[in-house]
């Protein structure tokens, strides 16, 4: 049973070993189970930091949390799968078509019945503040295929 | 010296043009079944055999559109007409080539994804989002990529699919170096 909101506390640092979870479509595997960047099309950004990828924190969740209709809206996913990545391998200093270098990182923004949600955010590699920034197209694209690669079965 | 020589046989590639033409979908459906064993036979051309594969990727893409709000269960939508009919475009640009896609599908973006893979760890999706945006991603199975904007120009396209083709053709990665 995921934590609850009030059960957790935001304000624990993620570590570069900590693992972020996150439920895979059977459509997006190969015959190996395998997640292949040509079939991992479940990344999107939009304006809002809270719209960037979905995933939840290993601090505060088990893998089968992903899969637990309190964090996936209600719906039953689970003959899905569950893969993850450690917060170390997300990308940095990604440069875009501008010149401009982004930074990706986790952010945890805790759901009332799903606490340990987080999403994976982008900023200018140059910002202290880490102030969201939705990243360009082929920023995107890059995160997507060193996702789709640093993505295991949890 | 005689005079009559037997007339030689209507070609099958023809017949099988003209059925994929004028048929009712149930039997162009069970004719495909047919077409891909006389590919296998070698009794059609290489180019009408990428046709029927084509045209089978452009009659799913109205599918594809149905599959409804969230379909990845991280509310992406579905693909709009407009992307389907973008999509269709380009695989109608694809005809005259070598590639031939091996899947198409729904983009987390929304819109459609046209994915290319090659023997060796070269991958490529042309997508066309429900926005207007369309480009061309390359990429390796090490993580090295590269994104094109698609052109409105046909000469452009044509120039891109080259690309394209030599990218998943030869041992070369994402940034063009071989």
């Amino acid at each position: 049973m995921p934590l609850g909101i009030h059960e957790i506390d935001t304000t624990v640092p993620f570590t570069p070993p900590e693992r972020l979870y996150r439920r895979i479509s059977p459509l997006e595997l190969d015959e190996l189970g395998e997640i292949t960047p040509d079939q991992f099309e479940s990344i999107s950004f939009k304006k809002e930091q809270e719209s960037a990828p979905s995933v939840l924190r290993e601090r505060f969740s088990v893998p089968a949390d992903a899969l637990h209709r309190d964090c996936a809206d209600g719906k039953d996913f689970s003959s899905w799968r569950v893969f993850a990545i450690t917060v170390g391998q997300l990308p940095t200093a990604v440069t875009s078509m501008d010149g401009r270098v982004f930074d990706f990182f986790p952010v945890h923004i805790p759901l009332q019945v799903c606490g340990a949600h987080s999403v994976i955010s982008s900023c200018l590699a140059s910002d202290t503040a880490r102030k969201y920034i939705c990243p360009p197209r082929n920023v995107r694209n890059d995160l997507r295929t060193k996702l789709a690669i640093g993505f295991r079965p949890a | 010296m005689p005079s009559f020589a037997i007339p030689p046989k209507e070609p099958r590639t023809i017949i099988i043009d003209t059925l994929e033409r004028t048929s009712a979908e149930s039997s162009v459906s069970a004719f495909r079944g047919e077409a891909a064993k006389l590919r296998r036979s070698g009794q059609i051309s290489q180019y009408l055999w990428r046709r029927i594969k084509m045209d089978r990727w452009i009659d799913a893409l109205p599918a594809l559109c149905q599959i409804g709000e969230g379909w990845n269960s991280y509310a992406s939508p579905p693909p709009n007409g407009d992307s389907a009919s973008r999509a269709a475009d380009i695989l109608k640009r694809l005809n005259p080539t070598n590639l031939i896609p091996d899947a198409i599908r729904a983009s987390a973006e929304g819109g459609i994804a046209i994915v290319f893979t090659s023997g060796r760890r070269n991958r490529a999706v042309i997508e066309a989002l429900n926005n207007g945006e369309q480009f061309l991603l390359m990429y390796d199975l090490d993580g090295r990529n590269q994104t094109l904007d698609w052109p409105s120009n046909l000469d452009e396209q044509g120039k891109i699919l080259g690309v394209l083709s030599q990218y998943l053709e030869r041992h070369t990665d994402a940034v063009g170096n071989s």
